[in-house]
Order: C-alpha cells, then structure tokens, then sequence
C-alpha cells in the first residue's frame, strides 16, 4: 500500500482513441453521485492492478533483504534458546546446589529449543519472499483451518 | 589466583572446539543449496536431512559450549 | 574521532533521586517524550479536519491505523480487534523511536536492550495472560505437541518450555541488535568520510546508501517487532 501513484496519475487514465488523459471518473460521475461503496470496490481493484503489476518486480528486490532479516533473526533465535536455557539451568543450580548438573541439561534443552524455533521461523517464513508474502501465505494457511504448518507450527511431522 | 586464570584460559580453549562446528554448519546448508539449486524436486526429501544434519552439528559444538561454561562456572 | 557508541550512552538532564534509587529524566526518557508527543500531534492533527477526500497528513494517519488493523485482520482474525489499541501504541512507538533516531544528534531510545526488552516483555506476559485468562489450565497443552507419543513429555516439555520462555529475548535483541549495528555503522563510515579527506567522497556516498537502507530497516524492525507480537497473540488466542 505504501507504493501508491500519486494523484494525478490515478484520477487520470491514458485513452486509447484521443491519445490524450481523460479523467477516470468523469462517465460515473455524470450519471450518478458515487457512492462509498462503490468508490471502495474500485480503489480495491485499482491496488489490486497496481500490486500485481509492481509485484513481481518488488518480490525480486526484496529477496536480498527479506534474507539477510531472516538469517539475522535465525541467529537469534539460535542464541537466545541457549541462553534462556542456560540461564534456567543455572538459575536452578545455585537454587538447588547441584553446579554443573542442571546446567548442562538445561543447556542442551535450550539448545534443542532455539534448534527448533529456527526449524519453525525458516518453515514458516523461509519460503516466502519478502515479510509480505509471508504475511499472506500465513493468512491462507490461517484460513485453511491447518494451524499445523504455521509460523510456529507445533506438532508438525519431522 | 593462577587457577582462576588457568580455568579463564581452558573456557577460552574449549571455544576453539566451535571451529569445527561453524565448518560443520556451513558445509551441510552449501552442500543443501547446492543440492536444491540442482535440482529442486529433491527439495522435501533433502530438507529433512539437512536439519537433522544441522542440529546434530549445533550439538557438536554445544559441548564446546559447555566444558567453558563448567570451567568458568562450575570447576 | 569520536568513538562509535558513544551515541548510545545516557546522560541524566534532569537529576531525580527518590530512595537512593536513580530516575534522572535522561536523554532516553526525553526523546520517548518527544517521540509519544509527534504520534499524538501526527495522529490529532491528521485526523482533525475529517475529510472525506483525506489530505496529506490525514492519508498518512489513516494509512498507518489502516495498516495496523489489516496486519491484526490477517494474522490474529476478528477477536484481535479488542487488542488494537495495544498493538497499534507498540507500531507506532517502535516506529517513531527508530526513525527519530535516524535524525542526527538525537537518541534511539530503541537501541537500548532494556528499552527493547521492557517492550518485548510487556508483549509476552500480556499473551500469556491472555492465553491463560481464555483457556485457564488447558494453556499448558501448548506446551506439548498434539500427537506427540506420551513417553517424550519429559524432554519435550521442557524444550517448548524453554522455546517460549526464549520469544521475549529474542524479540528485544532483534529490534535492538539492528537498530544499534545500523548507528554503529554509520558512525564508523561517517568516521572514514572525515579521515580520508578528499577521497572522503567515496564512503560519503557508501553512506547515503547505507542511509536509505537503515531508513528501510527502521520501517521493517517496527513492522517485524509488531507482526511478531500478532502472531503470538494469536497463538494465545488460538491454541492449536
């Protein structure tokens, strides 16, 4: 939505006849008043020309950062799992005594998690382009009712 | 006070055994793109293996991970 | 040459100390001000005229509560509505902070992990809250998969545990990791524009580029910090 053509060019529309710009609205409006609604139905379709025209371009531009985002949030996610996990286990040593024990599990523990929400955000987001994209594919996901392979999808088999 | 910088200098040691794991890491997702890019139907048989084979390497140098923390921490 | 992250450091404007205990209104707190400020001056102002055919100011305000209300739409569904005004204070905080930092000489009051973490933290007792206060004690299936053989509870648990007790770290070093290696780059190749003299023109123009792309980053940590907070709202709401 942020990509939108400035005034001028969406009030105005290229006539193949005259070879000159003729306002858009200039047939509907002298027939009737537009309603809302009926102003509403036509921005829709006007993005939804605009998007798919800009789309694929956009989509190719953005993969390089789209990538770069997600290998950075993969590394986080990969740290921060050990990090919690070793901060619970070591948290739960001084409590109970037992140093090295509970510390060293519960690193492997955190280490199994952040290994898991890498696997989670790469399936959920990985195969998508940009965060649009994601966005939408998730939303269709949503709809199908299969919560399974969503971003965090839990349970999903392997 | 020389056992204490002893213990610093093993954790900073035991570190080193990561090396291993980042080449480990590194060769499985090249060897994966390499492997899709080739060819892409492979992809949802090739997938799995590629994240078992990279969690068992992260693990690999989660025991690095863990003589510092104990020669740090714990020793 | 000054050093790079010397940016990031709190100076105390006004000194207040209750019980031994400081809480100076430093540069940080002012520049929350200033930016809490623009969002109600941005937001009043661009809505005032109510225009049908909205002008400037007032598309701008109605594409960023637009924009909002779908992420909410598309990622939590129709019982995120009620939560909109949480998520849409976050967006715009996050947002305002990131790129008033982008103005020189001001602070990134997001470029502080206990700014970005009190913020990450805020989301993530409210999702568990809110998943407890809709579900009560059937919450803790989240923690263990559907189908999964009862015998690897014991590891399994833990690690979901552990898997969401990480989102709150991860969220906050995300918005604060970019946000501070972006400055810290930018001071750095500033540095090289004065040291190199003439030949300073070469990195001057390394730093318009890498301008824009923090200008784009700013953009995308605020969505990315928000559609993140959507998506575990609707992982609290919708347990699957």
């Amino acid at each position: 939505m942020l990509h939108r053509k400035p005034y001028l060019a969406r009030a105005f529309r290229r006539d193949g006849r005259k070879g000159g710009l003729v306002p858009t609205m200039a047939e509907d409006e002298r027939k009737s008043p537009p309603s809302l609604d009926d102003l509403e139905s036509r921005l829709r379709a006007a993005r939804a020309r605009e998007d798919d025209e800009k789309g694929t371009a956009r989509a190719r531009g953005r993969a390089n950062s789209a990538g770069m985002g997600l290998g950075f949030r993969v590394a986080i996610e990969l740290v921060a799992g050990v990090m919690v996990g070793f901060g619970i286990g070591y948290g739960l040593d001084l409590l109970f005594g037992t140093l090295p024990l509970l510390m060293v599990v519960f690193l492997f523990l955190g280490a199994a998690a952040g290994v898991l929400n890498v696997y989670r955000s790469a399936k959920g987001m990985g195969e998508a382009v940009g965060l649009g994209e994601a966005q939408r594919r998730m939303q269709e996901r949503t709809k199908d009712g299969s919560d399974q392979s969503r971003g965090d999808g839990r349970g999903e088999p392997g | 006070m020389e056992a204490d910088a002893a213990k610093l200098i093993g954790a900073g040691l035991a570190a080193i055994g990561m090396i291993g794991s980042g080449i480990g890491v590194g060769n499985i997702w090249a060897n994966l793109i390499a492997t899709v890019g080739r060819n892409p139907a492979a992809k949802a048989n090739v997938e799995l293996y590629g994240w078992i084979g990279f969690a068992v390497t992260e693990a690999i140098a989660l025991f690095a991970l863990v003589v510092a923390l104990i020669l740090i921490f714990a020793a | 040459m000054a050093s790079p992250v010397e940016q990031f450091k709190i100076k105390p404007i006004i000194p207040i100390e209750i019980g031994g205990i400081d809480i100076s209104f430093t540069n940080s707190a002012l520049f929350m001000v200033v930016s809490v400020a623009l969002i109600t001056v941005f937001l009043t102002h661009g809505v005032r005229s109510r225009a049908m055919v909205p002008g400037r100011w007032q598309s701008m305000a109605e594409l960023s509560y637009e924009f909002v209300a779908n992420m909410i739409r598309d990622n939590v569904g129709a019982e995120g509505r009620r939560y909109f005004p949480f998520i849409f204070a976050l967006f715009m905080f996050v947002l305002f902070g990131n790129l008033i930092g982008m103005i020189p000489m001001t602070f990134t009051y997001t470029s502080h992990i206990i700014v970005t973490f009190a913020l990450a933290f805020v989301v993530f007792l409210g999702v568990t809250v809110i998943g407890f206060a809709r579900h009560g004690l059937h919450f803790f299936r989240f923690f263990f998969p559907h189908g999964a053989p009862i015998l690897t509870a014991p590891i399994l648990i833990p690690i979901e545990l552990i898997s969401y007790l990480s989102r709150p770290f991860s969220l906050a070093v995300r918005l604060f990791a970019n946000m501070t290696v972006g400055h810290i780059i930018l001071k750095v190749i500033a540095g090289f524009v004065v040291a190199m003299g003439v030949a300073g023109v070469v990195p001057l123009a390394f730093l318009a580029g890498v301008t824009v792309l923090e200008f784009g980053i700013a953009v995308l940590q605020a969505y990315v910090f928000t559609i993140l907070s959507c998506i575990y709202l609707h992982d609290a709401i919708h347990m699957h």
